[in-house]
């Protein structure tokens, strides 16, 4: 009596008769399956391992450092001096000349609208385009197939691990 | 035994961190490199994923938030290291993964670190007749011996879907062998 007890307070996992079929069929199949796959690497490779990825890391660190062709303190004389030529250019300069549209390069506009020198509105920049224009810039967004996305992902990210959440 | 908690203290540590990076593929390396391998098959290309590997480690460990173990996210890194080589190895040739793996166990027969025989190729050929997840998931349990916990951390799939994806893929195995090796 107090044997049965004893075995009633014995516990099994959730489950575990229900899959004790699949696993006993599993562990037979498995029987039939090689131990090993025939693998083997170069004599000593373990032991040289390290050094190889200690080289690999610092050739690496050392192609990501820029070296600068002229120094800091040659490129701030020249930077000075170029800066008062152009103060001396600019201060002798016709002041009075008005510059036409086509004069003017567009990156200098870029420019001038990037240090701030103007405040657009989002709607303000929408109304200088066609309706045409914008439909042409939403379809061309939404022509990006998954596959095309994936295949640009594949070419120019190098390490597809920075996507992953860490 | 090394305490992991100490060791990824230390990799941040500007003082310690290439100390403890020694340490640290001391003791993954032969792992990792087995892991890498089951999925590339050759020698040279695991020994370049495997390096790429411990260099990404190395410079992103800053970035590991100790959500989950050191090990789980180094297989992971490894892993997807391996499966984007194979990827970009495809497209290069512009044919399938598939096609890729099957040309690398075509190849094994001539390789000077395969000492395998005609059974280990057709178990190569048959682990490769199953979808890229479930390969994963029987090398890192029948070669690996993970426990199904580990895995599911690794391969971010409940513990259930990997015991069924396991059953599913020894039995396709088997019946795969059975059918080719008498032909």
């Amino acid at each position: 009596m107090k044997r049965r007890e004893n075995i009633d307070k014995f516990k099994v996992p959730t489950n575990y008769f229900d899959e004790f079929e699949n696993h006993l069929l599993n562990k037979i199949n498995e029987e039939v399956l090689p131990k090993n796959i025939g693998f083997k690497t170069p004599t000593g490779y373990f032991n040289k391992l390290d050094f190889n990825i200690k080289r690999k890391n610092n050739s690496r660190l050392k192609e990501g450092k820029l070296i600068p062709v002229v120094s800091k303190k040659t490129f701030m004389y020249a930077a000075s001096i170029a800066a008062m030529v152009l103060l001396v250019f600019s201060v002798l300069k016709d002041a009075t000349r008005v510059y036409t549209l086509e004069e003017i390069e567009i990156s200098s506009i870029e420019n001038f609208i990037n240090e701030g020198n103007i405040q657009l509105k989002q709607h303000e920049i929408s109304i200088l385009f066609t309706d045409e224009i914008l439909n042409n810039i939403t379809s061309n967004q939404s022509r990006l197939s998954g596959n095309q996305l994936e295949n640009y992902l594949l070419e120019n990210i190098n390490d597809l691990n920075a996507l992953l959440p860490y | 035994m090394i305490d992991e908690k100490e060791l990824v203290i230390a990799l941040k540590s500007q003082n310690e961190c290439e100390r403890a990076f020694q340490i640290l593929v001391n003791l993954y390396k032969e792992r990792l490199y087995w892991h890498i391998r089951k999925i590339v098959l050759n020698h040279e290309d695991t020994d370049d994923i495997l390096q790429n590997t411990f260099i990404k480690i190395y410079k992103n460990i800053h970035k590991f938030e100790e959500k989950s173990k050191l090990y789980t996210w180094m297989y992971r890194i490894a892993t997807n290291e391996s499966i984007t080589f194979l990827n970009k190895k495809a497209k290069k040739k512009n044919i399938t993964i598939e096609e890729v793996k099957n040309q690398l166990i075509e190849n094994l027969e001539s390789d000077i670190y395969f000492e395998g025989n005609q059974i280990q190729i057709l178990f190569q050929k048959a682990i490769n007749t199953l979808p890229q997840k479930q390969q994963l998931v029987f090398n890192m349990k029948y070669f690996e011996d993970h426990t199904y916990e580990n895995l599911s951390e690794i391969l971010e799939t409940s513990v259930g879907g990997l015991k069924s994806s396991y059953h599913i893929a020894v039995k396709k195995i088997t019946a795969y062998i059975k059918l080719n090796e008498t032909i």
